[in-house]
């Protein structure tokens, strides 16, 4: 009999981390093609750093920062009398934080495709940056934030290495799916594991199908035009 | 009255121009590159010249003795772009209403005129792909002149279009100017527009204001003034 519980934590994770990766990202991305400043570079290259580094590895840094005597668990600790380590909010960081770099990979992309002629137009027309942002450079850009979306959500979903640091594997609690593939492997329960691999590539498959019939017939301009 | 006495450092040269203008057309003259966008462009706020003053009405735009820089957004300047920079995602209502800073009744009259004068009153459900490049001229300068600007900005504005639309769209240009009684500056390299639309011509060259050409004065009818 399959478990549903891995599947519904997975997907309430992923979509929890890509609300935080896409209002992050999409900042990010926007703050990097506006500003310039001393050290530009190095902070552009600690954004992308989780795309490369391995996820135990994202996973153990996380582990110094929110783990009992980490700064940020000693702080949840001591003003909220509670911990996030070993919690479902513990993989909701991991995934949040591996997924980053895709959603501000293809925002920073996507905005710089803007033409900046229009950017400037509406600022002549009287609209400050922020209304500039939203009623210009996000709607020409919803095509790349959507491609953004979907693959950081695909990473989110998948994410094993950074969890299972914090999170760890508690049946019931923080188990998510790639965990529940993991160790259903490991206890020689083929048949279960081969049904969760088959859930989540059904699902990360049709999103990203969906992303490409999706993005071939839509260009930036009319999907902005559905949306905004 | 516009006044502007700026200088400003680019590529390969330095562009130095000072001149003033009061409701007429003013043509900034000369071969690409010379610095007539860059001037259009301190004009509007969208670039900050190393040195100088920049007035409207007395009031400063930007002046380097007190550091004062207003912002293209406050500056009541309209910028009709080269391309025209319409906005893709919007249909032409919206184009020409995204300037407008209080949508009342006045306003209202306001775009209605616009419609009728420019003929484009068949046009307001259209998005910009569908528009020729006649209309596109159009919808531009009433989406420029709908947010009430002080002083219209017309980067080479006839350059994309065929011959007969481009007479069309000169008496059309000089009508509103009369109409609005502000003062338009112009910027284009074709003499023949030059002298069809300028009230003054002021001639550039790599940055510096220099006098007519010599066979100037014979082919031109006879209006024109040059600038020193």
């Amino acid at each position: 009999m399959i478990e549903w519980q891995p599947v519904v934590l997975s997907l309430k994770v992923a979509v929890a981390s890509i609300v935080f990766v896409f209002a992050f990202g999409l900042l990010a991305a926007y703050a990097m093609k506006t500003l310039s400043f001393p050290g530009k570079a190095a902070v552009e290259a600690l954004f992308i750093l989780p795309m490369v580094l391995p996820p135990v590895v994202t996973g153990f840094l996380l582990l110094l920062l929110i783990g009992k005597n980490g700064p940020v668990g000693k702080f949840v600790g001591e003003h909220f009398a509670t911990q996030l380590i070993f919690t479902p909010y513990a993989a909701v960081l991991a995934g949040a934080v591996v997924a980053f770099p895709l959603m501000y990979q293809s925002a920073k992309a996507a905005f710089q495709s803007v033409d900046s002629k229009l950017e400037d137009a509406a600022r002549t027309l009287g609209a400050n940056e922020w209304r500039v942002f939203w009623t210009v450079t996000v709607p020409l850009s919803w095509p790349g934030l959507v491609a953004g979306l979907v693959l950081s959500f695909s990473r989110a979903l998948g994410e094993f290495g950074a969890t299972i640091m914090v999170a760890g594997n508690i049946p019931g609690k923080t188990q998510t799916l790639p965990l529940a593939i993991y160790f259903a492997a490991e206890s020689n329960n083929l048949t279960l594991a081969g049904l969760y691999v088959l859930i989540i590539s059904v699902l990360t498959f049709s999103m990203i199908f969906w992303l490409n019939i999706w993005s071939k017939t839509k260009d930036g301009s009319s999907a902005g035009r559905r949306l905004f | 009255m516009l006044h502007i006495d700026i200088t400003k450092q680019l590529s390969d040269f330095e562009l130095r121009i000072k001149f003033s203008v009061e409701n007429s057309i003013l043509v900034l003259f000369g071969p690409s590159g010379c610095g007539k966008t860059t001037t259009l462009r301190c004009i509007a706020g969208l670039e900050k010249p190393d040195s100088g003053m920049i007035t409207n009405r007395d009031l400063p735009l930007y002046d380097s003795a007190t550091n004062e820089f207003v912002p293209p957004n406050k500056r009541r300047v309209g910028y009709m772009f080269q391309d025209y920079a319409l906005f893709p995602h919007m249909n032409v209502h919206r184009n020409i209403w995204y300037g407008v800073r209080k949508g009342d009744a006045k306003a209202q009259e306001l775009y209605k005129k616009l419609l009728r004068l420019l003929k484009i009153d068949q046009l307001t459900e259209r998005f910009i792909d569908k528009l020729s490049g006649g209309e596109k001229q159009r919808v531009a300068l009433a989406r420029a002149l709908m947010a009430e600007p002080d002083i219209l900005l017309l980067d080479e504005p006839l350059s994309a279009l065929d011959n007969n639309t481009r007479l069309e769209l000169q008496a059309e240009l000089k009508n509103m100017q009369q109409l609005w009684n502000i003062p338009f500056v112009l910027v284009t390299h074709d003499p023949q527009e030059a002298r069809a639309l300028g009230h003054e011509v002021l001639f550039l060259e790599r940055g510096r204001q220099v006098t007519a050409p010599e066979n100037w004065e014979c082919t031109c009818p006879g209006r024109l003034q040059a600038a020193n």
